[in-house]
């Protein structure tokens, strides 16, 4: 039954799913709570055009994905000082252009063809070790930015009209939380692609969420279920032959699926017992 | 509710000198002069726009008076309206009373056991010690204005800005909040409290009425009549038909043939 795991490259892809199980766990609770899903899901899709680049002037992936989400992010940033632009509309319509953009490139200039399909929905199965060094960093990243900031990032989130004199109101912090979220989704796009990073980044969070208690438990929470969900749906693919990255995305939507209708059922089944001793 | 004898010949907590305050160069509060004294409670009365949150961002430095001096010798802390907070974030009573040290600790610094410890005291303080593990958004209004009072608390903030800390809440919890603000300036804190309640305005030591600029400043008894409601309200103040109290009429009514009913919503009673 585990004979898939037997082989170099589902153990490689085992590898990275669990290094960025760490880094989507401690960063994905931070893009549900602070709001960023869209922005997540667009950083993917800003990356997508330099993804195409780099495949075809043949130089880094990572550079490539690095430097669109480094762009987006930093007009981003300061498009969201100015009061006047709306961030959704912005980033919806930073995500459209990108989008286009990639797949311009991609079919007119580059004719990158099959390639397409792997930049937009990963390649779980063809990691290579520079993915893996990647996913790796972002791992230490996300380790590092939770322990200085996540405090500071959970006060803004809690109460922004307070944060500034509980010291946790900067900019800065602002912009190094959409930083790391930036690098996290870029290191997750060779694994699960442009278009499907939500189902690492948000998902997961979004399921803990619902049972989570406290920020400590829901960060915990997700890290173990991205790796589970991420094991599961490396396994199914290759017993299934299907996409690994879609299939990671199916196992991860079907588990908050499941979980909502838990919690649904949980509060009716409480509020019938409750009927019955009154 | 008196001022804590102890420390009435401490520093001033917070002084202002004809001091005008406002976004972008334009005043919306200006001709602000008073003082707050350790172990003092204030009052500070005003319709809505009159200046009152403007006059807490500049006590807690996040903005600079255009004109005339403000001085705050103490460490402030705000205390906003607790459905203001994101009550479906998966927080404790405890993490909430915790935060309070990040206004205290350097940037990378994150908050450790003794500051745990200490918002447990201060959530003891508050009448909460109990509840300290329950989830923020499920206490009720008054519990939760309690947690965020414990906050400041843990950010050892010795001058507490309460917005509005009585809305919502019911005979019980007002009397908790009450005992709590004079509890907090006995132990030598000073609180100052922003509301529409005249009545619970009398108790406290000293009164601020603003109505975009400074009406006037003192002790109740002294200084609450009917002429200077009617100026910070900038309406008229009536009589309610049927009831014990008043009411204010707002300006635009003033004077013109009513039939006394009061239209502004603003039904504060007075003796």
């Amino acid at each position: 039954m585990l004979d898939p795991f037997n082989l170099p490259y589902v153990q490689e892809g085992l590898i990275e799913i669990l290094l960025l199980a760490v880094a989507a766990g401690l960063i994905g609770p931070w893009i549900v709570l602070r709001g960023l899903s869209f922005y997540s899901h667009a950083i993917g899709t800003a990356a997508f055009p330099g993804l195409v680049l780099a495949d075809g002037l043949s130089f880094s992936p990572a550079l490539g994905a690095f430097g669109m989400a480094g762009i987006f992010t930093g007009l981003s940033a300061l498009i969201s000082r100015s009061r006047r632009a709306s961030a959704d509309s912005v980033t919806a319509l930073a995500l459209v252009t990108c989008l286009a953009a990639g797949v311009i490139l991609a079919s007119d200039v580059f004719s990158s063809g099959s390639n397409i399909d792997t930049l937009l929905f990963g390649s779980l199965l063809a990691i290579g070790p520079a993915d893996l060094w990647l996913a790796a960093a972002a791992a230490v990243l996300a380790l590092l930015a939770t322990g200085l900031f996540s405090d500071r990032w959970l006060a803004k989130g809690f109460d922004p009209e307070s944060a500034s004199t509980l010291r946790s109101g900067s900019r800065w912090l602002d912009a190094i939380l959409l930083a790391v979220v930036a690098i996290t989704v870029t290191a997750s796009l060779s694994a699960v692609g442009a278009l499907l990073v939500s189902a690492l980044m948000v998902v997961p969070a979004a399921t803990v969420r619902l049972v989570a208690r406290r920020v400590s438990t829901l960060q915990a929470g997700t890290v173990l279920l991205v790796a589970a969900e991420g094991t599961v749906g490396l396994w199914l693919s290759v017993k299934t032959d299907a996409p690994p990255g879609a299939t990671v995305a199916v196992v991860s939507g079907s588990v908050f699926g499941l979980t909502l209708l838990a919690r649904v059922f949980e509060r009716k089944a409480r509020a019938r017992g409750y009927a019955r001793t009154a | 509710m008196t001022m804590s004898d102890t420390t009435s010949n401490d520093p001033l907590f917070a002084e202002a000198a004809d001091m005008a305050a406002g976004y972008d160069g334009r005043p919306v509060l200006t001709d602000v002069t008073f003082d707050v004294k350790p172990g003092e409670t204030i009052g500070i009365l005003g319709p809505n726009g009159g200046g009152k949150t403007t006059l807490f961002r500049c006590l807690l430095g996040q903005i600079e008076p255009l004109i005339g001096t403000l001085v705050v010798n103490a460490t402030s802390a705000t205390v906003p309206q607790s459905d203001r907070s994101r009550l479906d974030y998966p927080v404790t009573c405890l993490d909430v009373a915790t935060m309070g040290a990040l206004a205290r600790l350097p940037w990378w610094r994150r908050p450790g056991r003794a500051d745990r410890a200490k918002a447990g005291k201060a959530l003891e303080l508050v009448g909460l010690g109990e509840r300290s593990g329950d989830s923020f958004g499920e206490l009720s209004g008054g519990q939760r204005q309690r947690a965020l009072i414990a906050r400041a608390l843990t950010a050892e903030a010795q001058l507490l800005l309460l917005d509005e800390p009585y809305t919502g809440l019911d005979t019980a919890s007002t009397a908790l909040l009450d005992q709590l603000i004079a509890d907090l300036a006995a132990d030598g804190r000073s609180v100052l409290i922003t509301t529409h309640d005249v009545d619970q305005a009398r108790q406290w030591d000293r009164v601020l009425c603003l109505n975009g600029s400074q009406v006037i400043f003192g002790e109740p008894a002294d200084v609450l009549d009917r002429e200077v409601l009617e100026a910070t309200y900038g309406g008229q103040i009536i009589a309610i038909p049927g009831e014990p109290g008043y009411g204010v009429l707002p300006a635009d009514h003033c004077g013109d043939d009513h039939d006394g009913h009061v239209h502004h919503g603003h039904t504060d009673e007075t003796p």
